[in-house]
């Protein structure tokens, strides 16, 4: 090679790397060449938009004033709050920098984070749809040929819905499933309850021919849905996701009962009938698994069939078990199960597990106050108020019935913590006693499957299957009744201290509920199984 | 021009070149640091040391503080992001275990108003966050809730998301569908 040819090989390989980065810097360059638009049904709006490299960012002040609503600077925080006009009531909080958002009391992840420009936060496409898009109807749509956000009014969705009437021990459950979530809201009427849907149409399913001693009639209309009760029934709601369905548990209630609202507040136990046995995890969800391979869902399942064996044939009580199988149960639906059953006592069986090396040991848990907090209650008393027929109140609207829903939600979670709180010290009292395990405790934590239980109700946690000699112990038969004996024993103490305390404060009636108890079918615990 | 001189203006070209692609590769590498998915939110602050504490698994199953000086500036959103990220590269400690594996970083963090820090967890080969029990699972979200509250002073309560999304819950036990206070109580004495 010549001196000349390696000359201009060495001027030509800067010109090479200089033209690589002219055409990236041309090729990003490409869209801001065309200035985007913003269109609002065909008619141009002032919004700023900018092109990024993973999309539009769009200027939120001026959408603001066009969409309606109003955006606000926290200074402390650096983030801004907006509030739409058409949903005052889930203020929408975002931050420059950062991608996620909260919408009212949900967080939304984004395509790209919030920008800060001249004029304020500079948002993506896919804000404005779980934002305006969701909660006021609008449409949103990118068109990157033409440069152009066009805006729309969104017309309503049609959403199938199927109804089911069962009518079973006393208790009518009518079970609305929806084909995707609506917005809605329950309002009782003098009839009976409605579900009133607020944005979208409901496709008129063909309507059930209804027998039922406490269900008059349920109508199925485009905006709603109108469910009539027999005189002096009265129904409670719970929802159930995957499928979304509304179900309305309907009892029969003294028709000489003065009218008001329908949730009572919890009086002392009178007796313990009905227990409710979650055996943790189940299906996809494994649960711990321990270093020799046992997984936690097969043996919390072992452990309440056998719990609930021993407890039919030597307490007399109704056992109901939240999974027979191995299946996946939402922890909503545990609880859900356990209050349509109304259950006296919820055990929630589970197996530890730690990645400190040394953790072994048993505890008890009972709920945290945190997740007894205003925001809690609050919500459980909106609930409560819905299935009463009243509404939450609005800001800055006074409603009795709801303060009156809090107050109660308030009494009867205190009353069920302290409940709680004793049955869990009786369990690990007689776990210390029986087994040669670390006594770890009676402790609280938010967990979620005692979230709205409406009885005393705890989880156990009987070992740390993390630990290879705890793990062994579990995967024998004969240590697995020791625990079982163990719970059988606290659950019996528990069951006799109730009914001693209730006997003077109520002398007995004639009736199960006051003398002993007896099952409702005997040495059979019932299954339930995942709807 | 002799063929020596030319050799040097060769060296001298490449050399260019080489570090002009080290700087545009190095440019889009950001997201690798250890313990982020992405560069720290907050823009520009005033850089300052953050004097944090971070809890991990103590041998016992109580969370274990460690005390870190960590660069960071004075927005908070930055501040949270820096313990979040050094909390999941793990403790100096080896009597400490890691809350999370190696793979889980930090993505965007917000702070709302009222001071709660919403973080998101990111780990794309993890649709689930690793199973576990309930102890495992209160390691995990108390070590981060702890962590930051404590180092943070303007933070009162953390929401955790995984991958974007609100959860339920993370292992099947803690309510993690709302922003939780630090728990002393998981602290071992």
């Amino acid at each position: 090679m010549t001196a000349r040819r390696l000359f201009g090989l060495a001027c030509l390989l800067p010109l090479v790397f200089a033209a690589a980065q002219g055409a990236r810097s041309a090729a990003q360059g490409e869209g801001a060449a065309r200035t985007p638009v913003v269109t609002l049904e065909g008619q141009a709006l002032a919004v700023p938009v900018s092109l990024a490299p993973a999309g539009p960012l769009v200027a939120l002040a001026p959408l603001v004033n066009a969409l309606e609503g109003t955006l606000a600077r926290d200074a402390e925080s650096g983030s801004w709050t907006l509030t739409l006009r058409q949903a005052p009531e889930r203020p929408i909080v975002l931050a420059p920098g950062s991608s996620v958002v909260t919408v009212g009391d949900d967080i939304v992840s984004l395509s790209q984070p919030v920008n800060l420009g001249d004029g304020g936060p500079q948002v993506p496409v896919d804000f404005l749809e779980r934002t305006y898009g969701a909660l006021a109807g609008y449409a949103f749509e990118w068109r990157p040929t033409e440069a152009r956000l066009a805006i729309g009014r969104r017309t309503a969705r049609q959403v199938p819905v199927a109804v089911d009437v069962v009518h079973l021990q006393e208790t009518t459950t009518v079970v609305l499933q929806f084909g995707e979530m609506p917005r809605y809201r329950l309002v009782e009427t003098p009839a009976g309850v409605e579900v009133e849907v607020l944005s979208d149409r409901l496709a008129i399913p063909a309507t059930p021919v209804i027998q039922d001693p406490l269900v008059q009639s349920v109508t199925v209309e485009p905006q709603r849905v109108r469910i009539a009760l027999a005189p002096g029934a009265r129904a409670e709601s719970y929802v159930l996701e995957n499928p979304f369905r509304l179900v309305f548990d309907i009892h029969a209630t003294d028709l000489a009962q003065p009218a008001g609202p329908a949730f009572t507040p919890p009086s002392r136990p009178s007796g313990v009938r009905t227990i409710v046995l979650d055996p943790g995890h189940g299906g996809a969800e494994t649960g711990a698994i321990g270093p020799g391979g046992a997984a936690e869902k097969d043996l919390t399942l072992q452990l309440a069939r056998a719990l609930a064996d021993r407890l039919a044939s030597h307490l007399g009580v109704r056992v109901v078990l939240t999974r027979t199988a191995d299946a996946l149960l939402p922890l909503a639906s545990r609880t859900a199960i356990a209050n349509q059953n109304k259950g006296d006592l919820f055990v929630s069986i589970h197996l530890n597990s730690s990645r400190g090396a040394g953790a072994h040991g048993a505890e008890t848990y009972f709920l945290s106050a945190q997740a007894t907090d205003p925001r809690a209650a609050s919500a459980a008393a909106a609930e409560n108020a819905a299935a009463a027929g009243a509404l939450p109140p609005t800001e800055g609207e006074a409603d009795p019935l709801y303060d009156l829903q809090l107050i109660l939600w308030d009494l009867a979670q205190s009353h069920h913590l302290a409940e709680s709180q004793r049955f869990a010290g009786l369990v690990q009292q007689e776990l210390n006693q029986a087994l040669a395990l670390r006594d770890r405790g009676v402790k609280q934590a938010p967990f979620r499957v005692l979230v709205g239980a409406a009885m005393p109700a705890v989880l156990v946690e009987l070992g740390f299957l993390s630990n290879p000699d705890e793990e062994k112990k579990l995967g024998e038969a004969t240590y697995r009744a020791e625990l079982v004996e163990a719970l059988v024993r606290a659950i019996g103490r528990y069951k006799e201290s109730v009914e001693q305390t209730a006997q003077p404060a109520a002398p007995a009636p004639a009736g199960p509920a006051a003398g002993p108890a007896q099952p409702a079918q005997p040495g059979k615990p019932q299954g339930q199984p995942p709807r | 021009m002799n063929r020596r001189a030319a050799g040097l203006v060769l060296a001298i070209a490449l050399l260019v070149v080489a570090g002009g692609l080290l700087w545009w590769w190095a440019r889009g590498r950001d997201g690798e640091l250890a313990g982020a998915e992405g560069p720290p939110p907050g823009g520009t602050g005033k850089r300052m040391t953050l004097e944090a504490t971070l809890y991990f698994p103590g041998p016992q199953g109580g969370l274990v503080g460690e005390r870190r000086r960590l660069e960071t500036t004075d927005v908070p959103a930055h501040q949270v992001w820096s313990v979040v990220r050094a909390a999941l590269v793990g403790p100096q400690n080896d009597a400490l275990a890691r809350s999370f594996p190696e793979d889980v970083k930090v993505g965007a963090v917000l702070i709302g108003p009222e001071g709660t820090a919403y973080v998101d967890l990111r780990a794309p080969e993890r649709p689930d966050p690793p199973p576990g029990g309930s102890t495992a699972e209160m390691h995990m979200v108390y070590g981060l809730v702890n962590s930051v509250t404590e180092s943070v002073p303007s933070v009162r309560a953390v929401a955790l998301l995984w991958n974007g999304s609100q959860r339920l819950t993370f292992t099947g036990h803690l309510d993690t569908s709302r922003p939780l206070a630090a728990d002393r109580s998981l602290v071992a004495r």
